[in-house]
This record gives C-alpha cells, sequence and structure tokens, in this order.
C-alpha cells in the first residue's frame, strides 16, 4: 500500500513537472514579439513570394514635373527628418543632427554613418549635396528653397536656402525632399543629368515599371538590415488602377492583395461608404487620421461672402456629425480647424458650432434669405460630390440657396482661377510631413493655391512659418486659430484619414504600416 | 403614296386607332404612358427629390418609402418620379432634334444625288464608322470641359452622332420616292425642289422616320444613362436614373434598392419604346405597302 502510495506521488509529481513545462513553454510563445513569431514564420515559409497591391495613381519612376510619385518617395527615398506631429518636432531619419546657420538661412547637417543606397553606394554628404543641386535645377519646391549645398566633411553637408525662416527645415521632411544616389542620373552626379530612375536608401528598390500600369520593387537588403527586419515577399507589385470601384473589384477577386489611398492624401481613395461593407465582407480595414480637414473655401474676394457675417451663417448651418454619417462615421467630424493632435488646436480652443436657430435669425436679420450661392466641386471627387449635395441641403434650411456646379476638372480649374465661384470643396494640410508646407500652400499671402488670407492671418501664418523656436511658434499658431475662427475664414467640415484595405491572408503591423502618415508596405506579408 | 401633307396626316393619324389593336404596340404605349405620367405628375406624387435626411439614409422599401432611401436619405420613389421627367424630356429632345436634322441632310442627299450625294453620303459613312457611344463620350468629355451645363452638353454630343442614322434612312426613302411618276408629273408641272420635297417626298417618308425615332427613343434613354453612370451625364443633385444607378453601385451588397429600381426603370422605359417602336412599324409600314 505503502509502495502503491509512494509511486502515485512520484507519477504526481511526473505530471505536475510535465504541467509545469507546458505552461512555461506556453507563457514564453505569448511573451514572444510579434516578430520573433514571424521570424519563424518565414523560416517555415509560409509567405508568398510576391504582395500585390492595388493603387490609383502612376508612380511616375522616369519622373514628372514634380518628379517621381509620391509612393516611390516614402518607400524608395528617405529624407534627412521626418517630423512628429504630436510634438511638433523634426526627428533624425538620415541626419543624426543639424545645426542652424546665418539666422536660419543656413542648416548644417550631420550624417548618419554606414547607410547605403540599395545599389551599394555609400550614403554620405556628397549624394546630399547632389540631392539639393538636383532638386534646385529640376524640382518647383527644389527651386524656390534652395541656394545650394556644400560638403564639409563625407558626413557633413551645409545646405543654403533663399530665406531664413523656419518652413526651410519643415520642407526637409517633406515628400519630394528624398535623398537620391548620384547614380539616379545619367552622368552619374551631374543635377543637369537625365533622370534614369530613382535609387535611395529607402526598403524598396525599382525592379521593372510600366507606365500608368505597373511598378514592381525589390526589398533593399541595405534597408532591412539597417532596421533589423526581415521581408515577408521578394517581389513588391504596385497594380495601378485608377478607378476606384475597379480598385475595389480587384480586391475582392483576389487579383490584388491590398488597396490604398494614394500617399498624398486627399484623392483616389478607397471610397470612405466601402470601408464598412468591406470590412463586413471580412476584409481587413487600417485606418489612420490625418491631419488633412475637408473645408468649404469662400470667394471671399466678392459679395456674398466678403461678409464675415455670410460665411458665420454657413459656419453654423453645416451639421458636421450629418456630414461624416454619410461615410458611415468613418471619418470625424470637424470641429475645430485639424485634428486634436495638430499642435496648438487644444489650446486655441475654437469649436466650431452647428446652430442653425442662430444662423437662421442672424440670416432674417441681414435679410439675406433666398441669397443664391453657387458651389463648384470636380466631378472626379465622388465624396464631395455627396457632401455638397448635403450641404446645399443643409443652407437650404437657412435661406441659401445653392447653386451645385460638378464639374469636368478642366471647366473647375478654369472658374477657380477666374473666380467664377462663390464657394468649393477644399481641403487644408496634409499628411503628418504636410501640416506646415500646406499652411503656406493654402494660407500665406504668397500662394497661389490660398483658401483664406487676411491682414491679420495673413501675418499670423507668415509668423508661424519663420519662427524656429518651437514655444512662439505655437503661440502664432493658437492666435492664427483663433483669428480664421473669428473671421470664419473656412468652414471645416471633417478631418480625413489615410487607408489600407487587405485580404485576410494579409500580415500587418499596424504600427508599422502607419509607421508614418503614409502606409509603408515594408513589414506586409502575404501568407500562402 | 400620299399626294400631299394633309392627305398624310388624316390617313396617318387614322392609323393611330388600329395601334390599340396591335398588342406590342399597345403595351409599349401603357409602359411609356406611365413612365411620361409618373413624369408629369411627379411634383404631386412624390416629395422633392433633393431633400436630404440622414437619419433616414439607407432605409428600405416601406409604405413611407416606396422605393427605400439613398445614401442621403433622399425618397427613391421621388427621384425615381423626377427623373423620368428629366430623362424622357433628354431623350424627346435628343430624338427630335435628330430626327429634323437627319431628315433634312438625308432628304437633301437623296434628292439631289452627283457631288452632293458624294459628300453627304461619306459624312454620314464617317460618323458610322465610328462607335457611337465612344463618340459620344468623347464628345461630352471634350463639350464639358469648355461648358459646365451638363444638359445641353449631353444633348449636342448625342445629337451630333444620332442624326447620321435618320438621314441614312431617309436618303434611301427618298432615292426610292423621287423617281415615281407622280413626282415627276409634279416637276412637269414646274414645282420647286424645295415644294416636292416638302409638299410631297418627305410626307411619303415620314412613316418609318417616325417608327425609328420612337425605336430610337429607346436608345436614347440608354445613352442618357449610359452617361449618366460614367459620370459624364447630368450632374447631381439632379436626379437621373444612370447616375442613381452609378451612386448605388457601393451599396450593391448592403442596400440593393438604390440600384435596383433605376435599373429597372432605364430597362422598363427601354423595352417600351421599343414595343411601341416594333408595333408601330407593323401598322404604319405594312399598310404603307399597299399604296
Amino acid at each position: 500500500m505503502i509502495e502503491e502510495k509512494s509511486i502515485t506521488r512520484r507519477e504526481f509529481m511526473k505530471y505536475v513537472a510535465v504541467g509545469c513545462a507546458v505552461a512555461m513553454g506556453t507563457s514564453f510563445l505569448g511573451c514572444m514579439k510579434k516578430e520573433d513569431v514571424v521570424k519563424q514564420e518565414i523560416q517555415k515559409n509560409i509567405y508568398r513570394d510576391e504582395f500585390i497591391l492595388g493603387y490609383g495613381k502612376d508612380h511616375k519612376l522616369k519622373g514628372g514635373k514634380w518628379g517621381i510619385g509620391f509612393f516611390p518617395k516614402t518607400h524608395i527615398l528617405e529624407r534627412l527628418v521626418e517630423y512628429d506631429l504630436k510634438r511638433d518636432e523634426y526627428i533624425p531619419s538620415l541626419a543624426e543632427k543639424w545645426v542652424l546657420e546665418n539666422d536660419g538661412k543656413a542648416i548644417v547637417f550631420e550624417l548618419k554613418k554606414g547607410i547605403k543606397f540599395s545599389d551599394g553606394e555609400e550614403f554620405n554628404a556628397e549624394a546630399v549635396k547632389f540631392s539639393v543641386e538636383w532638386l534646385k535645377q529640376n524640382h518647383p519646391l527644389g527651386k524656390e528653397t534652395f541656394e545650394g549645398a556644400e560638403v564639409i566633411d563625407e558626413h557633413t553637408v551645409l545646405i543654403n536656402y533663399k530665406e531664413a525662416k523656419f518652413l526651410n527645415l519643415a520642407k526637409m521632411a517633406e515628400f519630394h525632399m528624398g535623398i537620391m544616389s548620384p547614380n539616379s542620373v545619367s552622368p552619374a552626379g551631374d543635377p543637369k543629368g537625365k533622370f534614369v530612375y530613382p535609387i535611395g536608401t529607402g526598403p524598396f528598390k525599382v525592379v521593372d515599371y510600366k507606365e500608368e500600369q505597373y511598378a514592381v520593387y525589390e526589398p533593399n537588403p541595405y534597408w532591412y538590415e539597417r532596421m533589423g527586419i526581415k521581408p515577408k515577399f521578394k517581389r513588391f507589385i504596385v497594380k495601378i488602377i485608377k478607378d476606384e470601384d475597379t480598385r475595389v473589384m480587384a480586391l475582392r477577386s483576389g487579383e490584388v492583395d491590398a488597396i490604398s489611398d494614394y500617399s498624398h492624401g486627399g484623392s483616389d481613395y478607397t471610397p470612405r461608404n466601402m470601408l464598412d461593407v468591406l470590412k463586413r465582407e471580412g476584409f481587413k480595414v487600417y485606418k489612420r487620421i490625418i491631419p488633412l480637414t475637408w473645408i468649404v473655401a469662400f470667394n471671399y474676394e466678392k459679395e456674398p461672402f466678403n461678409d464675415v457675417k455670410i460665411r458665420e451663417i454657413v459656419d453654423l448651418s453645416v451639421n458636421r456629425d450629418e456630414i461624416v454619417k454619410i461615410f458611415d462615421n468613418q471619418v470625424l467630424p470637424a470641429k475645430t480647424l485639424f485634428i486634436e493632435e495638430a499642435p496648438g488646436i487644444r489650446e486655441a480652443n475654437r469649436i466650431y458650432k452647428y446652430d442653425p436657430e442662430v444662423a437662421r435669425a442672424l440670416a432674417e436679420e441681414l435679410g439675406i434669405k433666398g441669397t443664391k450661392a453657387s458651389m463648384i466641386i470636380e466631378r472626379e471627387q465622388g465624396d464631395q460630390i455627396l457632401v455638397g449635395q448635403l450641404i446645399q441641403q443643409q443652407l437650404k434650411n437657412v435661406g441659401i440657396d445653392v447653386e451645385l456646379n460638378v464639374l469636368e476638372s478642366g471647366a473647375y480649374k478654369e472658374r477657380r482661377d477666374s473666380g467664377d465661384y462663390d464657394m468649393r470643396i477644399y481641403y487644408i494640410g496634409g499628411t503628418d510631413r504636410r501640416f506646415y508646407l500646406r499652411m503656406f500652400w493654402r494660407f500665406h499671402p504668397k500662394t497661389k493655391w490660398k483658401v483664406y488670407v487676411s491682414e491679420r492671418t495673413g501675418e499670423l501664418c507668415d509668423r508661424i512659418l519663420t519662427e524656429y523656436d518651437k514655444n512662439k511658434r505655437k503661440h502664432y499658431l493658437i492666435e492664427f486659430y483663433k483669428a480664421v475662427y473669428e473671421e470664419h475664414g473656412v468652414v471645416p467640415l471633417y478631418f480625413d484619414i489615410m487607408t489600407v484595405v487587405a485580404s485576410q491572408k494579409v500580415d500587418v503591423e499596424y504600427g508599422e504600416l502607419f509607421r508614418y502618415a503614409e502606409p509603408m508596405f515594408h513589414s506586409v506579408g502575404v501568407r500562402i | 403614296m400620299f399626294k400631299t401633307f394633309s392627305e398624310f396626316s388624316k390617313t396617318n393619324f387614322k392609323k393611330i386607332g388600329v395601334i390599340f389593336l396591335n398588342k406590342t404596340a399597345f403595351i409599349g404605349f401603357i409602359i411609356i404612358l406611365t413612365i411620361t405620367l409618373m413624369g408629369i405628375l411627379a411634383p404631386l406624387i412624390a416629395c422633392d427629390p433633393y431633400e436630404a435626411d440622414i437619419s433616414e439614409r439607407l432605409q428600405p422599401p416601406s409604405l413611407k418609402h416606396l422605393f427605400g432611401t439613398d445614401e442621403l436619405g433622399r425618397d427613391i420613389f421621388a427621384r425615381i418620379a423626377h427623373g423620368a421627367k428629366t430623362t424622357l424630356l433628354l431623350a424627346l429632345t435628343i430624338s427630335l432634334l435628330s430626327m429634323i436634322i437627319g431628315s433634312i441632310i438625308g432628304a437633301i442627299s437623296g434628292y439631289y444625288g452627283g457631288k452632293i450625294d458624294d459628300l453627304l453620303g461619306r459624312i454620314i459613312d464617317t460618323f458610322l464608322a465610328i462607335p457611337e457611344f465612344v463618340l459620344n463620350i468623347a464628345l461630352v468629355g471634350v463639350l464639358s470641359a469648355a461648358y459646365s451645363d451638363s444638359i445641353l452638353n449631353i444633348v449636342v454630343a448625342i445629337v451630333l452622332t444620332n442624326w447620321v442614322t435618320y438621314a441614312r434612312v431617309t436618303r434611301g426613302i427618298v432615292m426610292s420616292i423621287k423617281e415615281r411618276e407622280f413626282i415627276l408629273c409634279t416637276k412637269a408641272l414646274g414645282a420647286g425642289d424645295s415644294w416636292i420635297l416638302f409638299k410631297h417626298i418627305i410626307p411619303n417618308a415620314i412613316s418609318p422616320i417616325i417608327v425609328l425615332a420612337t425605336l430610337n427613343m429607346g436608345s436614347v434613354v440608354m445613352t442618357v444613362a449610359s452617361l449618366g453612370f460614367l459620370g459624364l451625364g447630368i450632374q447631381p443633385p439632379t436626379p437621373e436614373w444612370g447616375q442613381m444607378l452609378n451612386s448605388g453601385k457601393n451599396y450593391i451588397t448592403t442596400a440593393p434598392w438604390i440600384m435596383f429600381f433605376p435599373g429597372f426603370f432605364i430597362a422598363i422605359s427601354i423595352l417600351g419604346f421599343n414595343m411601341l417602336g416594333e408595333g408601330l412599324r407593323d401598322v404604319l409600314e405594312k399598310r404603307n405597302i399597299k399604296y
């Protein structure tokens, strides 16, 4: 009996030991990072060799007026700095650190060491000098920004700018300011040379390209090595599918593994009202809010909207909560000028209200009932046509009779440029990196794409874009938001998002996908 | 053959009664009449087609909303009814304009022959060589870049391609009629060309042209709807069936009624015009053979 009992105890102890081992093993697996699991999966060869993406814009890998497309600008090239919107700070990318010189008219960048372009060439100060000279020669933004560049030593470069402005640094994080290898042109290193194809330090290198049809990339091994991650595919194929509905159909049919919004933001995106439908159909929907605000822009230099009171009526009449319902609440109603992460927005505390009663009373007081106003919208902007129709109804309720003109892009531009309109639906801001540049493009007196400029807002905008000191800049930003609010310069409608919709087979790490505001596809993999 | 227009009118209007004895024509007539009445009475039988109510968006058909609501919460029945007016008026205008232009050009070409016929014949052949809808798309694209009036653009673009069919048919008929004895007699009596054309030839060619116009109305409805579906037609917020079909495609799995009703009315109106046209042909052309 005793013997039997001791055997039972021994057995019991054995079971306990096995149980503990299993529990520890399970908890160990649970504690493993996702990347480690992924690495194991790669070893098991669970990912397909190809990842196919549907995208709405050509990648312009042969170049164009504004250089290559926005997608390769983020996936092939890297910039000296990146922008952190939440902290309103510029953070190192290819540059380790930087120092302002000549009151901010020049910046000395100290470059990171040991970085290689995808063709194996070293990234150094000569490459930065070449890129700056190339942009100065060939790019509209480079022409208006750079004076030139000087190599101080192999990893230090001084860039001279045309004006002493904070915007100089802000522009360095811009899409267009990617650093190219001097071998990207022929003869190599000649800023006046012929552009061949982009060679950068970013995650991908170009393998094949057919204009308006496809672009094929391969992982840049130097980038992956530097980041300490492994690619989950051998080839990355981007199919250019211009029509948004066709892109969705391509995803549904399995022709592509995922579809993505245009990196630029604001156009060629997956229809917002399709996101919920696609999610219900079993697709994975990833989205990130960006500081891009859709607005009603006024022709504020002519009647009736040269009157701040009439602009206020429109402002109070627009029900933003209703507008976002058109998009199944996938976007957020814009009750402030920009998203709350934008610098100074919380502190400015200017909330755009919907108050039709006050709007009606104001309309009666001003005797503007029955006022006619035209609103122009581009035919290609399907979502904005819907928004325009809803705003038309909302303004009708306060006595403003909006004539909606949906126009072909040529006719739209003609009417916009000639000032033959009263209102239009447009956007301010962009992806994070464009926050300050778009502020210049939309609110500065010297820009041609302005949506609203008054003496007060114009001066504040100029100060914001000049001021290097973060705290002072924030102060000007707050004053600027208050001024736009008080003058009802624009009517914010909703905050846009950046989306990627993928099939169930696509593994996505959200943090890597939206490392920046534009989707980055270096970490995705398609399970077999 | 009719010797004068008044003779033609008397004889042909008598035949209208016969249409009701023709089953195909009668069904077609009833369909078109129903849609036309729906369009005419739209302000009385339907609510405001522009009124958006977001709280009512994507509602399925019910007693409150017979055909359901769209993505902005607008009543689809109201938009269909008001859209009927738009579509039928457009089809009628385009067909009439095409008929007038095409018939005159065809009649001149057939009557005078020779170099005029060669020149007009080549123009007609050139138009016929290009797929009509492709040409419509191109023309609308070009016109809308220059002019913002989408209705006018559509009318011009379709008429510019549509007149050719009428011209070809009229030319053939005129060529056969102009050799008849009564025309030769009229000529011998000293009648001028325009007198002969408008008093004697065109009245005798009108029956097949009317049949063609009726059948053509169906294809014009189809073209207008197709352009609307492609976003090239009548622009929002004006209700138009093709454009409604387009706006509903994103909701085909969740709110299929947004696409179903415009699609149904496009199909049924084309069917109606085709049945009416076929019936008219049976009545008018077969009878004309006796003359």
